[in-house]
């Protein structure tokens, strides 16, 4: 069983969510006392990158950035695999669960949880103020994730796609997005449907860290789907 | 439990582009002739009204049929695609495109998306792999549809003389790829490490076009090829335990960026475990991103070459610069498909 180990999270503002994530990240390896090089997958989950970027991974980007495993391949080369994982505001559960799945066959110390956004460029229309969030992830972590279920029975049919305007390519929606509010009911910690990734884990993962026992997160994305993820927290 | 690859498929649209037509003599600079340079005959491009979802389904179908699983036994469907393009040229951001894709297949089960460009499928059936072998599900469907062309014809509006990184551009065709990946009761699938170099993570970008509608790619051709040609040896040597071992694969199938750079890869092959007779290339897709493997496989199937139980080894590069093999028994009865 894999948990989170330690997080750090931070609004993004005028910083490049690039800039952003390695800063945390490298904050978050220094207060942990934990070697980089010891991370051996690393997974971002976001919905907006810039100019709409489909590959590479963003994930790889980052790896770069923080200059881990970046080495030609020898006999005993260490490295790094990365990838994104992505379900609009869901990605964090589908991220997380995929870091519980793959952390035994990489054997590696520790994974690495990014999430975070950034406006595409200046003609999409962005009301968000996105947040970055980065997790180590290890075996012994003491938010442990427990089990997840998805339930798209009240999918609706809110579309969010790219569509070229003057100069660039922006945002336009098919319909109405689902509203869900953000909520606490006893150990489930109800996400808002507006938050995007790096909001989702950062207020729930502060709001578990001072809970007890099993809690739920859940998440009802703007077009209905919705992802519950049972974390154990253990106590001091 | 331990998985096995039950289906899979790939749909390249009809509409069959030769090279000579798209991309005649004169169109590079220097006198360079494009398919004297890549070795790429033909490529295939969507119908109208076809997007990245059409191509994936049209696969995901195909793969699903020929894996005799019932869709009520599929529990996890990923989609891998690079692109997530309609025919209307919009990309989609929200939901994931497996999403629409369990929608249009009627499918009820988890689904989500992952990125890892070119290596995305094999990514994917790693995640699977992983699912199945804990118990948590029963089978998965592992797709992806590629609609890629426009990015060739938004590097074909571009002085190439000028904008030699769009020149990669012209080498990719739109395809549809999927695999059903299912429980067994022996081993029948294996990966060798899943590496990122991510040195190279800037060679090769592929987002929106600026003043246009579609996407752009834009790749540093030469020192991305080179990149991961330098390290396929060492790959090779790191990951298969002799000699025997890597001869014992009937196919080996790498990423299809080229036939040319394939036989690069080739070389390398033979020079480090003696023998690249095996490797397999085609001529008739160009590089159809995460889908090219699937590409190779049905072409293989096409032409009577699949054969129950034979040994598959993909070797699968993607931009980042990503690297995983995978090994797999071909399916009882691929002869029947």
């Amino acid at each position: 069983m894999v948990g989170i180990l330690a997080f750090e999270f931070e609004p993004i503002k005028r910083k490049s969510l690039l800039k952003s994530l390695k800063g945390i990240t490298q904050r978050l390896c220094k207060k942990n006392a934990i070697n980089p090089a010891d991370i051996g997958l690393m997974v971002h989950t976001g919905t907006y990158r810039q100019n709409f970027r489909q590959e590479p991974a963003f994930a790889a980007h980052l790896q770069q950035a923080l200059d881990i495993g970046c080495a030609n391949i020898g006999p005993t080369s260490k490295h790094t695999f990365s990838f994104d994982v992505s379900d609009g505001a869901c990605g964090p559960h589908h991220a997380l669960e995929t870091i519980a799945d793959l952390f035994p066959v990489i054997g590696c110390k520790y994974a690495l949880l990014t999430a975070g956004d950034c406006r595409p460029n200046k003609e999409t229309p962005w009301p968000h103020k996105p947040i970055s969030f980065a997790a180590i992830i290890s075996e012994d972590g003491p938010l442990q994730i427990l089990d997840t279920r998805f339930d798209y029975e009240q999918e609706n049919d809110f579309t969010s796609s790219t569509k070229f305007n003057k100069k660039y390519h922006t945002e336009a929606f098919t319909s109405k997005p689902h509203i869900t509010k953000h909520r606490v009911e006893e150990n489930c910690f109800i996400a808002s449907s507006a938050w995007l990734c790096g909001e989702q884990l950062s207020r729930f993962v502060e709001w578990a860290s001072s809970q007890n026992g099993t809690v739920t997160h859940r998440i009802e994305n703007k077009n209905g789907r919705v992802s519950e993820l049972n974390w154990r927290v253990k106590g001091e | 439990m331990k998985t096995q690859i039950s289906g899979f498929a790939c749909y390249l649209p009809p509409n069959l582009i030769k090279s000579e037509d798209v991309i005649p003599f004169g169109t590079l600079p220097r006198g360079i002739d494009f398919k004297r340079l890549t070795k790429i005959e033909a490529h295939h491009e969507v119908l109208e009204g076809q997007g990245s979802l059409e191509l994936a389904v049209e696969a995901a179908q195909k793969a699903i049929a020929r894996s005799g699983v019932n869709k009520e036994e599929i529990d996890l469907v990923i989609s891998c695609s690079v692109t997530k393009m309609s025919g209307e040229l919009q990309n989609l951001i929200e939901p994931c495109l497996a999403s629409h894709i369990c929608s249009a297949l009627d499918i009820k089960a988890q689904n989500f998306d992952i990125a890892n460009a070119c290596l995305g499928m094999v990514t994917g059936i790693l995640i699977a792999d992983r699912k199945i072998r804990s118990g948590k599900i029963r089978h998965a469907l592992i797709v992806a549809g590629e609609y890629l062309t426009e990015a060739l014809y938004e590097a074909l509006g571009k002085n190439l003389l000028f904008n030699q990184k769009a020149f990669s551009s012209l080498t990719i065709g739109d395809a549809g790829g999927a695999y059903v990946v299912s429980g067994s009761d022996e081993e029948r699938i294996q990966f060798h490490e899943p590496m990122t170099l991510a040195q190279h993570s800037q060679l090769c970008i592929g987002d929106a076009a600026v003043g246009r509608p579609g996407p752009a790619m834009r790749t540093y051709g030469k020192k991305l090829q080179n990149a991961a040609l330098e390290n396929l040896g060492a790959y090779f040597k790191r990951n298969f335990k002799s000699q025997e071992d890597y001869a014992s694969h009937d196919h080996i199938i790498s990423h299809q960026t080229t036939p040319r750079a394939v036989s690069k890869g080739a070389l390398i092959a033979e020079k480090t475990w003696g023998s690249g007779d095996a490797v397999r290339s085609i001529s008739h897709t160009g590089n159809t991103a995460s889908t090219s493997h699937a590409a190779v496989l049905e072409t293989l199937l096409e032409d009577g070459a699949l054969l129950s139980n034979q040994k598959v080894y993909l070797m699968a590069f993607g931009s980042g610069l990503s690297f995983m093999g995978m090994s797999f028994h071909l399916p009882s009865g691929v002869e029947t498909w």
